[in-house]
């Protein structure tokens, strides 16, 4: 990658907006979710993907995962493991919403609210790849700068 | 060993430590949490109301004598719905703006464009709690209304074509 191209994606101003963007969505995402666990184990049944015996486990932790990586993205805390997982939850849902509009399911998306969320379409995985995108710059190009770990030190 | 000194791994395992324990303790200290592992009753319909088979429903439905109550998102809605069908899903103020049903003289056929009829059942129960007699869930949901050929509003469902 040449350096002009690295010069812009390590933009401090560029990775703060990214890190707010994927935080607040992360943390918006999650709270219906963990007020719902039942719920949102249907939505993940609903996509007909898992295996029953794994999807109560991922009902249980995906919330979570959403609700403390999106808080350590906005902070700059663990900041780099936080984008990691945000960009593995992505591409999870990039993959399962590709599945459902591939075989024409008509469901709800089961991304913000569990009980009469969004419908799958080509716009929510658009969405999803945009903010897939913005959580490896965060990963790979993330520093310290604007962070509370660089205002602790 | 190397793997583990990457700064992004090293994170992404403390982050995970930390989400895994909270998470667990979370779940089994709360008192609606769920199992770790689900076996597939888990997610079948529950509900206190009765199942309407789908050649009752279209009876019903050319007599004029039931109310049909989509439990879907608007989206799925637009898509397709079973013909006059009111979109109330769980939650939803148009559920709770459904209390004049418990005064009409009609039947209450709920569905969901989903497999599972859940969402269905969690909207028949609220409605019977509203004091809504002869609520059914309808067995097999939208997908087998529309894979008779029954009437439908919403151009783009995939099911049945």
């Amino acid at each position: 990658m040449n350096g002009r191209m690295t010069e812009v994606l390590s933009n401090k101003w560029l990775i703060l907006a990214i890190r707010l963007v994927l935080g607040v969505t992360f943390i918006w995402a999650s709270i219906d979710k963990i007020a719902n666990p039942g719920g949102f184990a249907d939505s993940i049944y609903n996509y007909r993907m898992l295996p029953h015996e794994t999807i109560n486990l991922m009902a249980i932790v995906m919330p979570w995962l959403e609700l403390v990586t999106g808080i350590l993205i906005i902070a700059g805390i663990l900041m780099r493991g936080s984008a990691f997982w945000i960009g593995l939850m992505l591409l999870v849902f990039i993959v399962a919403l590709s599945s459902a509009l591939a075989r024409g399911l008509d469901i709800d998306c089961g991304c913000f609210s569990v009980e009469g969320g969004h419908g799958v379409d080509m716009w929510l995985l658009l969405r999803d790849i945009l903010m897939f995108l913005g959580a490896l710059i965060v990963m790979f190009f993330g520093t310290s700068a604007m962070t509370l770990r660089r205002s602790a030190d | 060993m190397r793997l583990a000194r990457n700064p992004i791994v090293r994170e992404s395992l403390i982050v995970l430590a930390g989400v895994l324990a909270i998470s667990f303790i979370f779940n089994f200290s709360r008192e609606d949490g769920i199992p770790l592992i689900a076996g597939a009753e888990d997610f079948r319909v529950q509900t206190k109301a009765e199942f309407a088979s789908i050649e009752d429903a279209y009876r019903l439905f050319e007599d004029g004598r039931a109310i049909f109550i989509d439990a879907g998102a608007p989206e799925v809605y637009a898509l397709g719905h079973i013909e006059g069908a009111i979109d109330a899903p769980p939650g939803s103020p148009e559920l709770a703006g459904l209390t004049w049903l418990a005064e009409a003289d009609t039947y209450v056929i709920c569905y969901t464009a989903a497999k599972s009829q859940r969402q269905a059942g969690v909207v028949a129960d609220k409605l019977m709690e509203m004091g809504c007699k002869s609520v059914f869930v309808l067995l097999g949901g939208f997908e087998a209304w529309d894979e008779q050929g029954f009437p439908v509003d919403g151009t783009a469902h995939k099911t049945g074509e």
